[in-house]
């Protein structure tokens, strides 16, 4: 079953949940950072972080270490840490970045971040203890474009990054000075920090997401072209295409090793296997089973004759007769984000995706048809 | 179970259902910080910043003068509709009605205060509509606008026609 939280009317931007899942920070569209803690079944807002000048674009907690990185179109990302009953914010010394940053994310070991911002630059953060703040090491071979999504692989030292120049590169991102030593991966020997491993290309779609599977052998991302791309590093010269006639998916999140969820302008996630052996992608089914009948999202599916349902529909607003019949599905507009909230056994049971219209719905995944 | 209802069938439809498809897919804008100036947010559409960012314009027309352009981008959809205009009186009634409402942008929310060249009415909605309206509601109300303003410039004719024919009457009962 699927629970609804809903925030009021504002854009849920971005959110992210804390290690037990009871509180849950949010930014609605404005300059702070909403935390909202869970007491007696209703949500309550506990702390607003406010350090930002402009819209905060991405949130992410980390956690086992209990902090969170915000993003902002103010060219800043904050490090907020939880002392004695309140959040406090550390600036991260972004030099070189003079436009807004898009996306935050915490690595899986926690001790450091990346950042993408819109000047073509990515960033890797990590904590100088001898200075005491953060800093930040660029990465030389710049996309071309802003950079919208990354993601870390599971071995803490490699990232993905897509952009608005239609690519995703996979980029080493293993710091010394945080005492990572390099590992052979299975996409590339990594030596130094910041070197381009791999390049692919999306056909002129702008990239929304990107994500690795858990082990980190598949990658998949999405694009504005309707396209959802995946590739395995057995062979990462194969990227698999599948061609959805859906409207175009913002987000992708990997369940198991080859079931991945994505959800967009679509209104409601899907669920999709990547069989890398055999190069193929497939629609498993859509989560949101109330869509099925009446709420018409995907094109080219118009039929002859109303129901009597659609036909009071149009009855009832005489002055303008709606001829599309309103999406039945539990989200009623773009999702922005999908965030895993709850994992068993290597696997994701429970997935919360936001959109704009200030809900966030917790989707059961147990029980769908999910290949480990 | 009762019988299922007809839709209203017009010959407009394949017309409309060609907008409607390329409505929904255009209407696919989030937000997107300027990679040009910092801290602004502006409507690619307009601004042209960079060729990456912006989609394919479309031109669906009925014929050369019924025309409905659509321009989209990254954050912002632009749509230009240029108004069937048969004699002299309709150019005049369509240029009045529309410069009534352009004055009124502000209110209008999503009108933009002049069209593109070629054009009769221009319409730019940004991430920031999508984010406070709903979407399919938007792509219903530039479908009805289209149907009821061929309408409303038919019906505002028949009117002036038929106050003129009146002063002339009035006029001439003097001569009589």
């Amino acid at each position: 079953m699927t629970e609804v939280h809903s925030f009021g009317n504002l854009p849920v931007i971005a959110h992210a949940w804390n290690k037990d899942r009871t509180q849950i920070a949010v930014s609605l569209g404005k300059n702070d950072v909403r935390i909202y803690h869970k007491q007696a079944g209703k949500w309550k807002l506990m702390h607003t972080l406010t350090e930002h000048l402009s819209r905060v674009l991405a949130i992410d907690w980390a956690p086992k270490t209990n902090r969170i990185v915000s993003a902002s179109a103010d060219y800043n990302a904050y490090v907020w840490t939880y002392e004695n009953d309140t959040w406090k914010p550390q600036m991260v010394e972004l030099q070189r970045t003079s436009r807004a940053v898009c996306c935050a994310k915490w690595s899986p070991q926690e001790n450091k971040f990346a950042i993408g911002s819109s000047d073509k630059n990515v960033a890797i953060c990590y904590y100088e203890t001898e200075q005491r703040f953060w800093a930040a090491e660029m990465i030389k071979k710049k996309p071309k474009s802003t950079v919208t999504c990354l993601a870390w692989h599971p071995n803490n030292q490699l990232l993905a990054v897509g952009s608005c120049d239609y690519r995703v590169r996979i980029y080493t991102a293993a710091i010394k000075a945080v005492g990572d030593q390099p590992q052979p991966s299975k996409w590339g020997n990594i030596a130094n920090t910041g070197e381009l491993l791999h390049e692919f290309q999306s056909e002129s779609g702008w990239t929304h997401d990107v994500a690795f599977s858990p082990s980190g052998e598949n990658l998949a991302w999405v694009s504005h072209n309707s396209i959802i791309f995946a590739v395995s590093s057995k062979d990462p010269s194969r990227v698999t295409m599948e061609i959805t006639k859906y409207l175009p998916f913002r987000c992708i999140l990997f369940v198991s090793e080859s079931t991945f969820i994505v959800g967009g302008h679509e209104f409601s996630p899907l669920i999709y296997n990547y069989d890398d052996r055999r190069g193929a992608i497939e629609f498993v089914e859509k989560l949101d089973q109330q869509g099925a009948s009446t709420g018409r999202q995907a094109i080219g599916e118009e039929g002859e004759f109303y129901t009597p349902y659609q036909a009071s529909r149009l009855f009832d607003q005489p002055s303008m007769q709606t001829q599309s019949p309103e999406p039945v599905t539990t989200h009623q507009s773009m999702i922005t984000q999908i965030v895993p909230y709850q994992t068993e056994n290597t696997n994701l049971s429970k997935i919360s995706s936001a959109d704009l219209f200030g809900q966030v719905v917790i989707w059961n995944l147990s029980g769908k048809k999910i290949k480990t | 179970m009762t019988q299922p209802v007809p839709p209203r069938t017009s010959a407009h439809k394949p017309y409309l259902d060609a907008i409607r498809a390329t409505l929904q897919a255009a209407f696919c804008i989030e937000n997107f910080e300027s990679q040009v100036v910092e801290r602004h947010n502006k409507p690619e559409v307009e601004v042209k910043s960079s060729k990456q960012l912006l989609l394919n314009p479309v031109v669906i027309s009925r014929n050369q003068n019924e025309r409905i352009l659509i321009e989209g981008s990254v954050n912002s959809v632009r749509i230009s509709i240029a108004v069937k205009q048969a004699d002299d009186l309709e150019k005049i009634l369509c240029k009045r009605l529309m410069r009534f409402m352009m004055q009124r942008a502000d209110d209008f929310h999503i009108l933009r205060r002049k069209p593109i060249p070629d054009y009769d009415i221009s319409f730019l909605i940004t991430n920031f509509h999508a984010e406070t309206m709903y979407k399919h509601r938007l792509v219903d109300f530039i479908i009805y606008f289209l149907e009821e303003i061929d309408k409303e410039i038919s019906e505002m004719k028949l009117a002036v026609s038929s106050r003129a024919r009146m002063c002339a009457e009035e006029f001439l009962k003097k001569f009589n």
